[in-house]
């Protein structure tokens, strides 16, 4: 990472799907430790911009810059948590899920030794998932799987966490939980979190900025949502 | 039984098959590219009938052209994957037309050799009590590199496995793990056809893998699906 670099740097970005223009010469800048929630229309690009920040969406014009580098090399920093997931072994436990993917990037044999156990704990209680990870993934409701995949991007303690849609399935509860466990993380380890939603009111009390997409444009606002 | 050389040497080849299969097969069938390791036994069998026109073993043959078509089935999409939804039908489209021409150069290439029905029967159906020790030493040979290559790429073609999608956003090379493994399924589809034939690569390849994951969707046993680990 650099220091005192922001978390998400955008320069006059330009970002198409297909034939639609989703963002029109956008710029941003999020510090670190900031918790910004992402919020606009079906369609307007949300989702997009997640995945463009992880270098999975290709910048049609402008500039990039995630955690000071581009979003190809600043990856292994930046927790990911994408709206749609597909299991292809819904059978397999959370516990298992999770696991194959701490320091999945590394070639070798999985080494699920202390270290792997106590960063994959740490993540489940931060969700409040422990008792969840032993189960198959297709005895779990919505709102139970969204906590593990959220355990998921947490692990290692990411510098920047990029959320699509996390609360969708979750009830009030939890909602309010993960939101306030999300913020502390914040102000604790100097996390940077961007993370889209629809509710906006009960998202209000717990986040710094508010960035609208819409008219290709993006807006950042102070938490007075 | 197990007096005699060749009995010794048909079970050792049949354990090597055993191992070899039982692995990669687990992984082809978590990645749901079963019909892909189905084609890549056919490819084989045109490589290995026309390994005699240009003066190559049929062993030879078989594993050049089964890797070479495993490196194309391999070469996957990168990038923003929303952006192809309709990949992987595309893909199984393409395979089945694969598959076709290549049964179809093979029984060609045999033709055009005049060689008996016998040596035909051996490529597809093997022979497990043929297998002298020169071959037995090759097998292994290819086995250990087989099992290295796996344990090499164990990690990252786990995750990618399990959700490419995530495996990319954390920089795990898709395409990389993708033709390394695809190369792996097909020398052991070589290995796997020089005892068992081409015929029978597929089922072992398949059979035992879907049958564990059924057996653990079924009993709800998360842990059978990754039994190395728990």
């Amino acid at each position: 990472m650099t220091d005192n670099s922001p978390a998400i740097l955008l320069r006059q970005v330009t970002l198409s799907h297909g034939a639609r223009v989703l963002l029109d010469r956008a710029d941003l800048s999020l510090a670190s430790g900031t918790f910004t929630v992402l919020a606009g229309a079906n369609g307007h690009g949300k989702t997009t911009l997640m995945r463009a920040l992880l270098g999975l969406h290709p910048v049609h014009e402008g500039e990039i810059r995630t955690l000071g580098r581009k979003p190809s090399a600043a990856r292994r920093w930046i927790g990911y948590m994408p709206q749609e997931r597909r299991i292809p072994a819904p059978q397999l436990t959370g516990k298992a899920l999770i696991s194959a993917s701490w320091r999945g990037t590394s070639l070798g044999l999985p080494g699920w030794g202390q270290g792997a156990k106590t960063a994959l704990k740490a993540a489940l209680t931060l969700t409040g998932a422990e008792a969840l990870a032993a189960q198959p993934l297709n005895q779990l409701s919505g709102g139970e799987r969204q906590r593990l995949f959220l355990a998921e991007a947490l692990l290692d303690n990411p510098a920047l966490l990029i959320l699509d849609e996390p609360l969708s399935g979750m009830d009030m509860d939890w909602q309010r939980r993960i939101l306030a466990m999300l913020r502390a993380r914040c102000r604790e380890t100097g996390m940077a979190v961007l993370m889209s939603c629809h509710g906006l009111e009960e998202v209000s009390r717990f986040a710094d900025h508010l960035l609208q997409i819409s008219q290709r444009k993006l807006e950042l606002s102070d938490v007075a949502l | 039984m197990l007096h005699y050389e060749f009995m010794q040497n048909a079970f050792l080849a049949s354990g090597v098959v055993a191992v070899l299969s039982g692995l990669v097969g687990w992984f082809l069938v978590l990645r749901g590219q079963s019909f892909a390791g189905h084609a890549l036994s056919h490819i084989g069998f045109a490589g290995a009938t026309g390994a005699a026109l240009v003066g190559l073993t049929p062993f030879m043959g078989m594993t050049l052209s089964a890797v070479a078509a495993g490196l194309v089935l391999g070469w996957e999409a990168e990038g923003d994957l929303r952006a192809n939804p309709a990949s992987a039908n595309h893909r199984d489209s393409v395979i089945g037309l694969v598959l076709a021409a290549s049964l179809g150069l093979g029984l060609l290439f045999l033709q055009w050799q005049h060689i008996p029905v016998s040596s035909t029967t051996a490529l597809l159906f093997g022979n497990v009590l043929g297998v002298n020790h020169a071959t037995l030493c090759l097998l292994f040979l290819l086995a250990g590199l087989c099992l290295f290559g796996l344990c090499f790429l164990t990690r990252p073609l786990l995750f990618a496995s399990l959700d490419p999608d995530l495996a990319a956003a954390k920089g795990v090379r898709l395409r990389l793990v993708s033709c390394g493994f695809m190369s792996l399924v097909a020398l052991v589809t070589a290995i796997c056809s020089e005892t068992t034939g081409i015929l029978l690569v597929f089922s072992l390849l398949i059979g035992p893998a879907a049958a564990c994951c059924v057996w653990a969707l079924l009993h709800g046993r998360g842990w059978l699906a990754l039994p190395c680990w728990h």
